[in-house]
């Protein structure tokens, strides 16, 4: 029964943290025993004579995963992480109350929540640290990425701001990158991917300064996520150290701006005179550590010299010219896939006539570089040359009537 | 129903209705154990469960209505002892000669005091359910 928040079961005194669901009193809510044990209980069926839960034991990442929609209800239910729940019956006289622990293979489906049913909830704080980064990544069904900074070869337990927000931005720039197969695909790395290799800030821990990282979405049935293997390209880039054959092993493996990033975030660590060491787990019981001292920074960026400093690419692109200054020698231009573009007009450029909102095929300079001034990632575009789709239609049926006369 | 026959049941408790309960028209939605809204399914739950402990006596002794069937297909869709023992969701106008209502809870819940001798399944229909 409960009474004043608290529910009085034969599994302890558990105090309710949050009702999800209410209808005549909570019907799917968190709650706490006097240990600390967590549980979250769900209202499966009436009777005349009883009512039915299922009081499942969950951790606090697991817990906070529901919360957020990560995990739906259903996968919270149908797949406990202990693989066993308790069903409790509690009849509505003399309180009485029966308890059974169910395995995972005997939960029917119909005392489950629908498939797609999940809170929607915002983050609640912080999650404590208390799992190891595979234990987290089987509760979570997430990647779980441990980042340590050691400052200065020492063992301090804080950072300065900026240094911590430069590390982490170009650390995510790069995990970003590696997710871009760009052996195959130029160009802008589309918003999808960039999204699927989004890592999340979890929480913070004593290890010099550490820094857990959680993938933002959780993995699919065969245990993987979007990034799986942008963090295993990672792990191999970093293992690799100074070593210069196995460096250029990886290296050919990976794009132009793959590289540059990694020199980028380098750069930070060298500045700051930072080790850092990564610990990465996942579900599929992934749990690999490596490591890169700074004397290692040093080297591998001087090796790295040699892959250029800057990068640029040139890629074709069709779109809409939405809009052009030669005055301003600016450009603004818009994929028809609805990716948009500004930089400025190369000098050739200047001198010829366009149709603003004409359909073309236009050229595009990408170039990747660190601000002298803050040392920020900046992507610079350049518009090199612009075709109007009506030429190229022009040029097409020329080539056609050629071959006929041919 | 005149103003004169107009009273309360008598297992509501001192000052129930609660102050600033209103007696506008409005719609409402009431989850249903068939397809059929019954008189069963008007029944105030510390009338079904009177052994229960309530954190608000005046509360369980009203009906639990919704204005937006969003809340109750939720419901649906997140607990399954509330698939399994309504079965549908009906809709009625909740009117001045009926009793008072009041917002209460999280979302769009409503508190319906219905008046003695009121007989709210006659007001209220069935409407089409997915799933």
């Amino acid at each position: 029964m409960i009474r004043n928040n608290v529910v009085y079961s034969r599994l302890g005194e558990l105090k309710i943290l949050e009702v999800f669901e209410d209808y005549d009193g909570p019907k799917l809510f968190s709650c706490e025993s006097l240990s600390g044990h967590k549980y979250i209980v769900l209202w499966i069926d009436s009777t005349n004579d009883f009512d039915r839960w299922f009081y499942l034991p969950i951790s606090n990442s697991r817990l906070e995963s529901v919360r957020q929609g990560i995990i739906t209800l259903f996968e919270c239910f149908s797949e406990p992480e202990d693989r066993w729940l308790w069903e409790v019956k509690t009849y509505h006289v003399n309180n009485k109350e029966e308890n059974k622990q169910i395995g995972i293979g005997e939960i029917s489906e119909e005392d489950l929540p629908d498939r797609e049913a999940v809170l929607n909830l915002k983050a609640r704080r912080l999650s404590e640290l208390t799992d190891t980064p595979l234990d987290e990544a089987e509760r979570s069904r997430r990647e779980v990425v441990d980042l340590a900074l050691n400052l200065n070869e020492a063992h301090s337990t804080e950072i300065e701001s900026d240094q911590l927000g430069l590390v982490l931005h170009r650390f995510q720039s790069l995990v970003r990158s590696l997710g871009h197969k760009s052996d195959t695909v130029k160009g802008r790395i589309p918003k999808k991917i960039e999204d699927g290799n989004t890592l999340m800030v979890v929480g913070f821990y004593a290890a010099s300064f550490g820094v857990r990282l959680e993938s933002k979405y959780n993995a699919n049935l065969f245990n993987y996520t979007e990034m799986t293997s942008s963090l295993g390209m990672l792990m191999d880039l970093i293992e690799a150290k100074d070593d210069r054959q196995n460096l250029l092993n990886v290296l050919e493996q990976l794009s132009p701006k793959s590289i540059a990033r990694y020199r980028f975030l380098l750069k930070v660590l060298r500045d700051g005179n930072m080790a850092m060491r990564l610990q990465w787990a996942n579900p599929l019981k992934t749990d690999r550590q490596v490591g890169i001292s700074i004397k290692e920074v040093y080297s591998v960026l001087e090796l790295l010299k040699e892959e250029g400093k800057d990068v640029s690419e040139i890629y074709t692109l069709d779109g809409t010219l939405v809009g052009l200054s030669k005055t301003r020698k600016s450009f603004e231009f818009q994929t028809f896939d609805g990716d948009k573009f500004a930089g400025i007009l190369s000098e050739e450029l200047l001198k010829r006539q366009f149709k603003i909102q004409s359909d073309v095929r236009v050229s595009i300079e990408e170039t990747l570089e660190l601000s002298p001034l803050t040392q920020e990632e900046r992507i610079t575009y350049k518009l090199i040359d612009v075709v109007e789709f009506d030429d190229i239609l022009r040029q097409s049926h020329n080539g056609n009537n050629d071959q006929e006369q041919n | 129903m005149t103003e004169a026959e107009r009273e309360w049941p008598e297992y509501y408790p001192t000052d129930c209705p609660k102050p600033g309960a209103r007696n506008d028209e409005i719609g409402a939605y009431r989850a249903i154990k068939t397809d059929t809204p019954a008189p069963d399914d008007f029944i105030p739950v510390i009338i079904l469960s009177p052994e229960r402990d309530y954190k608000d006596i005046c509360e369980a002794s009203g009906l639990s209505v919704f204005s937006d069937v969003q809340d109750l297909i939720r419901k649906r869709k997140r607990l399954p002892g509330f698939r399994k023992l309504y079965k549908s969701i009906a809709f009625g106008t909740i009117t001045p000669d009926s009793g008072l209502h009041m917002s209460t809870g999280k979302d769009s819940h409503i508190t319906w005091w219905v008046y003695v001798g009121f007989q709210p399944h006659v007001y209220f229909k069935a409407i089409p359910m997915e799933g």
